[in-house]
């Protein structure tokens, strides 16, 4: 079936909404199979099921499964890949709610809120653990030699997520500021863009074309793709309702160094780069709602908001041209109009 | 018009040429690339646009350049690298490059899939009377029915990958030309199973004109009895 441009423009919305709902649908089910259910619950199992069974938006196994399937895989060849994306993903959101201090994910009490932080980074190690199982259960289903290239893939993405993580914890440990946009976009692209869109798009590639495609196209692709999707993310921050799920000002709060914040400081006076590197300081411990209201009126001042609302959009405009690269020759299907969806997607979700 | 009124350009900040030997050279542009325009919507697009391609082209340049210090033919690895897995996969390379006539995907397929083991053993009945006199069928012993060999007639590397969907009854493999992704480079034609009772398991057979483009080839393994697909086979001719 030819699938014509304009026709997938115009139904991009709805598209990703049903493809999402979808393969997020399948990828949770999937999920749910893996969980374990003995003892201990109380204090392990049910902790682990939390987070998984919270409904996120699911982007990153729909993205995988997605780009299997353009490339011609079937779906049950791509879907321990998939889970496999999921269940890190979770894992790596009770520990990051950890160190960043966050107080709330998905609408609800973050998990050591609720459990205590002891417990909870446990949690947390176990569902990294059990990530690693439908990558070994891959062999069966999609052959020794392409588990073990994804299995390759799975391990350098958990690097690339583990340095990004290291430096945005570590510009808020050494209170740096005055960093730049290539600071961020690097951060982003190691911490958020491997996991969230890169080794997606990529490990789905290898299962789909049998490891026979140049696996750098879907590296720049999902780096735009990413870096939007987070930039855009940051600013929901600062701007979105209740329907966002997570405390409003939440970044400023945990002195995440965003574009706003550092565009901020760049063109801050003197005067106010000093009381806002007070502010960030950690030892100067938490954050007033007064401080933080201050450092929101700065931004305001210097534009912040607007200047990363530009370079989203640029991204977004080089994410599509990328696509195009990347997914040269692939025919058109309703996996690929989803995943060239996703650019615009990411401007309209809550 | 009174003196008073009219308008004064201010005086530039020189008068001459500045003949100092530091000014030959340009600074460069500044590393944050925040310049002025940059505060405007639009320059935030371009910007932001600029600025992403020059991170992604140094993270890709880096993740390159340290697959060419570990002697990797590709810059697949990126930047950091992934210990014993990486060896793993070393370990199977050379096993193409050495062996030049072994896929461990058959092997494994063939492996994984009791049916398939069996279609091969018991398909062509030539091949059945091979197997039966000495007792060892796959059904009954899965290691000795597991073997299967690909033979690659082949002056440059290749990989080959034969994937076979589990199937329900028997069926004696054939498999058509394989096609590149780029339709203006002929196929690979020689391409065969060969169930040949005088050979000790059943054996691919693929060769490679030494004009062959690298690219990788792909073609459909049917049921030669229905022509119905029961997978795949992937040849890729590294340059």
């Amino acid at each position: 079936m030819q699938w014509p441009v304009l026709a997938e423009t115009a139904c991009t919305p709805s598209l990703v909404r049903e493809t999402l709902a979808e393969y997020g649908a399948i990828t949770r089910e999937a999920i749910l199979r893996y969980l374990p259910s003995g003892a201990p619950q109380q204090h392990l199992y049910e902790l682990i099921a939390d987070y998984p069974q919270r409904g996120g938006k699911m982007m990153r196994s729909s993205l995988c499964i997605a780009t299997a399937r353009a490339f011609g895989a079937r779906l049950e060849d791509a879907i321990g890949t998939a889970v496999a994306i999921e269940l890190l993903h979770n894992a790596l959101l009770i520990h990051d709610d950890i160190e960043d201090g966050s107080e709330r994910r998905r609408g609800r009490p973050t998990l050591h809120m609720l459990h205590g932080v002891s417990l909870a980074l446990n949690a947390g190690d176990a569902l990294s653990l059990l990530s690693l199982r439908p990558l070994i259960d891959n062999i069966g289903r999609i052959g020794a030699r392409r588990a073990l290239r994804v299995l390759e893939e799975s391990e350098r993405m958990a690097w690339e997520s583990a340095e990004g993580q290291a430096m945005e914890l570590g510009w808020r440990r050494d209170n740096c500021n005055g960093l730049s946009d290539a600071d961020y976009l690097t951060m982003v692209l190691k911490k958020t863009c491997w996991l969230a869109t890169i080794h997606p798009c990529r490990v789905g590639a290898l299962i789909g074309t049998h490891d026979g495609i140049d696996l750098d196209l879907f590296i720049r692709f999902g780096f735009f793709l990413g870096a939007t999707f987070q930039i855009q993310d940051d600013l929901l921050n600062l701007i979105a309702d209740e329907r966002y799920g997570k405390e409003l000002h939440g970044d400023i709060f945990e002195g995440k160094r965003t574009l706003m914040l550092n565009h901020a400081y760049r063109h801050a006076t003197p005067a106010q780069r000093g009381r806002l590197a007070e502010i960030l300081d950690p030892a100067n411990g938490a954050r007033t709602d007064a401080q933080v209201e201050w450092t929101r009126d700065l931004m305001a001042t210097h534009g912040s908001v607007e200047h990363a609302r530009g370079i989203a959009h640029g991204l977004a405009g080089a994410a599509l041209h990328e696509f195009t690269s990347a997914f040269d020759g692939v025919p058109e299907s309703r996996d690929k109009a989803f995943i060239r969806g996703l650019v615009t997607w990411v401007f309209e979700r809550t | 018009m009174g003196t008073s009124e009219r308008l004064h350009r201010t005086d530039a900040e020189r008068c001459g040429p500045l003949r100092h030997a530091a000014t030959y050279l340009r600074d460069p542009p500044p590393s944050d690339l925040d310049q002025p325009s940059a505060d405007a919507p639009d320059g935030a697009v371009a910007h932001g646009v600029r600025l992403g391609y020059k991170v992604i082209e140094e993270q890709i340049l880096q993740g390159q350049q340290l697959a060419q210090r570990l002697g990797k033919a590709t810059g697949g690895l990126g930047t950091t690298g992934s210990g014993e897995v990486n060896v793993l996969i070393e370990r199977v390379l050379s096993l193409y490059k050495d062996v030049g006539k072994l896929c461990i995907d058959a092997v494994e397929a063939v492996a994984r899939s009791p049916a398939i083991r069996s279609g091969f053993a018991r398909g062509p009945e030539a091949a059945k009377s091979s197997h039966e006199p000495t007792g060892r069928s796959a059904a009954r012993e899965p290691a000795e029915g597991a073997r299967f060999v690909v033979e690659v007639a082949s002056r440059r590397r290749a990989q080959v990958t034969l994937d076979l969907r589990l199937s329900p009854g028997l069926f004696v493999p054939r498999v058509h030309a394989l096609h590149a992704a780029d339709a203006s480079i002929s196929p690979l034609t020689t391409v065969s199973f060969d169930l040949d009772p005088a050979l000790p398991e059943p054996m691919l057979r693929i060769e490679v004109p030494d004009t062959q483009p690298a690219a990788t080839y792909t073609g459909v393994v049917v049921d030669s009895g229905s022509n119905a697909p029961r997978g795949t086979v992937s040849v890729r001719l590294l340059p």
